[in-house]
């Protein structure tokens, strides 16, 4: 039969567990019934042999691990810069990064859509086509790297893919993207193809979730853009959308500088002057500046010199936006 | 672990959020040498996915540099952080649940290099089966339970973390080890076998 405590018992008996002591005199009363009372000593066995199996997890494989420890202070690092710093002007564009063989916009999602293969579902084992159509079967969860000219993933189901990193292969010419989903993969191919573009569309609108991971992407994209060549309207487009509506400041910048890096069409220009207007974030805005200066300059576009003009001259703008906006001006005059 | 509850050196987590308000790098870097592992620890209890759990973590401390004007020094800092993971980890499993879930065997790996294979096998079997169990546990029960057993927080600090009352911590797990207390007593033969 219960004892008529027992509810009390194992009430204090999890109190004590859990480091509390509850009121006074409750740890003075459950070591007294506890010694009188046979049931509820078995009781509090119970409980104490629960909490101590849960004891087996010992989260041994979330200690952090040197290359979480890594990415992670770097993300730190650049988040106190973007969200402390007034605004640092960004260098000019960097030539070894334009002359990267780890071109992405260039033709990147023309492409999508070109290529014959089969989408690749990311579970189960699934055809691996070859480039003559005929396909192999081979269990997914053993694959690690994917040959982009030779498999594409099937990303329709928008998955989360998690962890993605950005890297040059060691093949002259490609790039890597890994990700986790249940397994690591990576896929290394050129920027044009579709395997890649696809991923990349993929992880830039939605498949990367985390504020880190997103900017992970743009960072990638702006990095490997190069001035002069032909830009995917789905990049452009996912660009447009983040500057407008993420908000991330630091993301917002991070669109704002892919935008920027690329050739100037009305469409990024109207990016652009809709941020200058009503962006929040200065640093975005500077980088509105900038690109708005450099369509000017391409497009031969007289609202675009005016939206400067007025940007200027608004007694309401930052100081540092305005100055930005005159020296942009006075460049265009030269 | 009283790192990530009833922190002894709150003047030093008070001067870190100081200068991650002043934009100085070093304070988020204190706060992230000292919170980092538990908040690792609590994300993967409550997602039982190591990789997700590292991105939540250090999304946590993005947010606590974007946020760092939000905090009212009222709560300890630990408090906030972990109730920001907290939030982060609702967030995630909503998001999630149509997502293909991923068999905790299949992203965990064990990290205990010294332990010959049949006994790394064991160890992985015994905290497998406890996160099976814990993964049944409702996800307000089990971010109560995961505070008080894995991060030594006593009950008012973990109704501070959840927003909640102490009697709805209490309930939550009790509640939470009546049902553990079920399923262990139910047999779980990979636990057993792990035993032997």
């Amino acid at each position: 039969m219960e004892c008529r405590q027992a509810l009390k018992i194992r009430d204090l008996v999890l109190v004590r567990l859990a480091g509390s002591q509850g009121r006074e005199g409750d740890m003075a009363f459950l070591a007294s019934h506890l010694a009188s009372c046979a049931a509820c000593r078995a009781e509090a066995a119970g409980i104490e042999s629960v909490w101590a199996r849960l004891g087996d997890d010992d989260g041994a494989d979330l200690a952090p691990s040197a290359a979480f420890v890594a990415r992670a202070s770097a993300a730190l690092a650049d988040a106190n810069r973007e969200n402390v710093v007034p605004f640092r002007a960004r260098r000019a564009t960097d030539g070894l990064l334009k002359a990267a063989a780890l071109l992405l916009a260039g033709g990147l999602g023309f492409l999508v859509g070109r290529s014959g293969v089969s989408p690749l579902p990311l579970v189960g084992s699934a055809a691996l086509p070859t480039p003559n159509g005929r396909g192999e079967n081979v269990a997914l969860v053993s694959i690690r790297t994917l040959d982009a000219s030779r498999a594409v993933l099937d990303l329709s189901g928008k998955p989360r893919l998690a962890n993605a990193t950005y890297r040059a292969s060691e093949e002259p010419g490609k790039i890597a993207v890994s990700f986790d989903v249940t397994t690591r993969y990576t896929v290394v191919g050129r920027p044009e193809e579709k395997g890649v573009a696809d991923l990349l569309v993929s992880l830039m609108s939605g498949a990367a979730e985390t504020e880190g991971a997103r900017a992970r992407v743009l960072d990638f994209v702006s990095a490997t853009t190069r001035e002069g060549a032909a830009v995917s309207p789905e990049i452009v487009s996912l660009l447009r959308r983040t500057l407008e509506a993420d908000k991330n400041p630091s993301v917002r910048k991070k669109a704002a500088e892919a935008l920027v890096q690329m050739p100037p069409t009305p469409e990024i220009r109207d990016a652009l002057a809709h941020a200058l207007k009503t962006d929040v974030n200065p640093a975005v805005r500077i980088l509105a500046v900038e690109g708005l200066a450099k369509s000017a300059t391409v497009l031969k576009d007289q609202t675009t010199i005016e939206t400067l003009r007025q940007k200027a001259g608004d007694d309401r703008e930052n100081g540092y936006v305005r100055s930005q906006a005159a020296l942009a001006l006075k460049r265009l005059e030269t | 672990m009283e790192a990530s509850g009833a922190n002894p050196d709150q003047e030093a987590d008070l001067e870190s959020m100081e200068q991650v308000r002043r934009g100085e790098a070093a304070g988020a870097a204190r706060l992230f040498q000292r919170y980092a592992a538990p908040l690792l620890r609590f994300t993967g209890g409550i997602l039982g996915d190591p990789a997700e759990a590292e991105e939540i973590t250090q999304d946590v401390f993005l947010k606590v540099i974007g946020r760092a004007d939000q905090y009212d020094g009222r709560a300890p800092v630990a408090s906030w952080l972990f109730a920001i993971a907290t939030n982060a980890c609702r967030d995630r499993l909503r998001r999630s649940v149509r997502r293909p879930s991923i068999p905790l065997e299949a992203v965990t790996e064990v990290r205990e290099p010294g332990l010959p294979a049949d006994e790394r096998l064991a160890h992985r079997q015994r905290r497998d089966a406890v996160r099976r169990a814990l993964s049944e546990l409702s996800l307000e029960q089990r971010e109560a339970l995961v505070l008080a057993r894995y991060h030594g927080m006593p009950y008012a600090k973990i109704a501070r973390v959840l927003d909640i009352s102490e009697g709805a911590v209490k309930t939550r797990i009790f509640r939470a080890m009546e049902t553990l207390k079920a399923h262990f007593s139910e047999g779980d033969s990979s636990w057993n076998a792990a035993r032997l």
